[in-house]
């Protein structure tokens, strides 16, 4: 019995250094659900079995302040993440990311048309978008966020994300300003036209899911959305529709924190989750679009229409500035705050 | 001697219940103060301040009203679970526990699927509930009904039939039995429903942005908005800390006007034995 113990308590041990041997990677991507098990199977679990790495796929809200205290304490669990394109701007000025060992080759990488290329820090991944959706049961096909204003011949509750971020931009394209002409925002300007909705917004939505549950039930007709979230929902894809014209795209980032460990199999892994094959397989199952134009060669066609980055949506809809957004957001959501309350 | 040992038990007591709260109220009032008196003469900052100062009305406003919305309904399914079967009583305890199973976010999307059939006819008044105050209420209300029904359950279960049936033979009609007996048993009861709902209710901010679309602001809402728009983790917790305050403030209130209504009511303790024959 005590030999028994002996010999299982060596195994254990046996095991325990077997498995710390292994190399490990730990990968966090923006945000849970059907985005991240869409990495887990277009990125991590290959990755894990090419190079017999123990793989562990996390997700993060995108708290800055959270990455932050990880690289200032030293302890950093997390080998790759993935950042929106404001918070790689402050990381990089903040001296928050570790360089990758070596930069993405052009030969599997190459941006989309007005897409900033891959650094040593970071690698852009994907765009994500706000569309213009809408119950094409309930009010006409609008065309553009003038529509959206227009409650005469479009009527029906509205809702709009409660915050001005995309939310500005949409006013000022419903008032008339040209797409590539839309930065530095003219903050006056859209909060006088948002005035003039504000009366027929009925819901102020903060999480996606929001939105496309509320054109679902009816509670609104027209909503900017997430155009991922809709493709996630096989209800929302066949009832709703949205609309590219005038859509705001997000990008965001691969990086590697300060202070992870191995940096070398990192920098590998974001190689390898950039290279068009394993992005299209990513992209087709969320719709979000790869910023490596070569990816979207090997997207299937009936998906392709779907991605903010296909060229024909590309071409109509608008990057959001996160440069201007990173200088001013403290001072705009402060103002945004004082406007939702209606002083 | 005895004066000096009771100064002494007491202080026994009251070292290591005070010791922790000084701690806390430094680390949370200093913060606080400080905040106060850094906070800029900026237009817009004073309107901020304003607005939170409105949702922390809010809060307290909506937590207090849904308390007691809670408390009626539980109260109702408490006395009549009291007044019914065993058998009876089991099937409202189990219907009381079954939403508890439920995930929180899952009750709330059921309530606007609920909600989104009345949005037109005679009955549109009730879709209308969504993104309005009273929804919010009516929602926190149903949802803090089995805490309120458990809670005041324990009241009702010391009502014994004897109690009504003496008062019947004495005279008393089934009202007058009811305010007379059955009410300031089961009251302190009904008071600790409300309190713990309301302490529930200031931390929300999922029903009012869910229900309430974004058009009844909690101060959990401020908080929420504070750390994922801006990532500003300082200002977040001042609000909270600002929230605590708001309700430490009447609690503290009540608690000096129970101990000092306690201390009058209470008769002087009768001196030890030993004491008294002494003084003999």
């Amino acid at each position: 019995m005590k030999r028994a113990l002996i010999v299982l308590g060596l195994l254990l041990i046996f095991a325990a250094v077997l498995q710390s041997a292994a190399p490990e990677l730990t990968i966090v991507s923006y945000g849970s659900g059907a985005y991240q098990e869409s990495h887990k199977r277009a990125f991590v679990e290959p990755f894990g079995r090419q190079t017999s790495t123990k793989m562990t796929s996390l997700s993060w809200g995108a708290e800055y302040g959270h990455l932050q205290e990880m690289v200032r304490s030293g302890r950093v669990p997390w080998n790759v993440v993935e950042v929106t394109a404001a918070q790689y701007a402050r990381g990089v000025g903040e001296k928050l990311f570790a360089p990758l060992t070596s930069t993405v080759p052009t030969s599997t990488y190459q941006p989309i048309p007005g897409s900033p290329a891959p650094t040593q820090f970071g690698v852009p991944n994907v765009y994500w978008s706000t569309v213009l959706a809408y119950r094409s049961d309930a009010v006409k096909k609008p065309r553009s966020w003038s529509n959206f204003w227009d409650t005469k011949n479009f009527p029906g509750p509205r809702a709009l994300y409660d915050s001005p971020r995309g939310t500005l931009e949409f006013a000022l394209l419903a008032d008339g300003v040209p797409r590539d002409r839309l930065y530095p925002l003219d903050v006056n300007r859209a909060f006088r036209k948002l005035n003039q909705i504000r009366p027929s917004v009925r819901l102020w939505w903060q999480d996606g899911t929001e939105p496309v549950n509320a054109l679902l039930t009816g509670r609104v007709v027209m909503t900017p959305a997430w155009s991922g979230r809709i493709f996630a929902s096989p209800q929302a894809r066949k009832e709703l529709r949205y609309s590219w014209d005038g859509a705001a795209h997000e990008l965001d980032y691969w990086v590697i924190p300060k202070g992870a460990a191995n940096v070398p199999l990192a920098t590998r892994f974001i190689h390898f989750a950039s290279m068009p094959a394993p992005m299209a397989v990513q992209a087709s199952s969320t719709a979000y679009g790869p910023a490596n134009n070569l990816a979207l060669a090997q997207v299937p066609k009936n998906i392709l229409p779907e991605l903010p980055t296909a060229p024909s949506n590309w071409r109509i809809s608008f990057v959001v500035d996160s440069a201007w957004w990173a200088a001013h957001e403290q001072e705009v959501q402060e103002r945004w705050t004082v406007w939702r309350s209606g002083s | 001697m005895a004066q000096w040992k009771l100064t002494l038990r007491r202080a026994a007591f009251t070292v290591p219940v005070a010791g922790p709260l000084v701690v806390c109220a430094l680390l949370y009032v200093l913060p606080l103060v400080t905040w106060l008196f850094n906070l800029p003469a900026n237009h817009s900052r004073v309107h901020v301040s304003r607005i939170y100062l409105a949702q922390i009305g809010t809060t307290l406003s909506m937590s207090l009203g849904s308390a007691i919305g809670a408390a009626l309904l539980g109260g109702c399914v408490a006395f009549l679970a009291a007044f019914s079967r065993p058998r009876t009583t089991r099937m409202l305890a189990f219907f009381m526990t079954l939403p508890l199973l439920v995930g929180f976010v899952a009750r709330n999307y059921s309530w606007i699927g609920l909600l989104s059939h009345f949005y037109a006819g005679p009955l549109a008044f009730i879709g209308r509930l969504q993104d309005s105050a009273v929804g919010v209420l009516v929602v926190m209300s149903v949802v803090f009904t089995p805490f309120a029904y458990f809670i005041i359950s324990q009241g009702t279960m010391r009502l014994q039939p004897e109690y009504f049936a003496s008062a019947r033979t004495l005279g008393a009609t089934d009202a007058r039995a009811f305010c007379v007996i059955a009410l300031p048993l089961v009251l302190p009861s009904v008071g600790i429903a409300i309190g713990t709902t309301f302490i529930l209710g200031l931390g929300y901010f999922i029903t009012p942005q869910l229900i309430g679309g974004g058009n009844v602001p909690f101060i959990g809402n401020g908080v929420v908005r504070l750390l994922n728009d801006l990532g500003d983790v300082a200002a977040a917790s001042r609000l909270a800390i600002a929230l605590l305050l708001t309700v430490l403030l009447p609690i503290a209130l009540v608690a000096v006007v129970v101990y000092v209504r306690g201390r009058r009511k209470t008769p002087r303790r009768p001196q030890p034995a030993a004491a008294q024959e002494a003084q003999a």
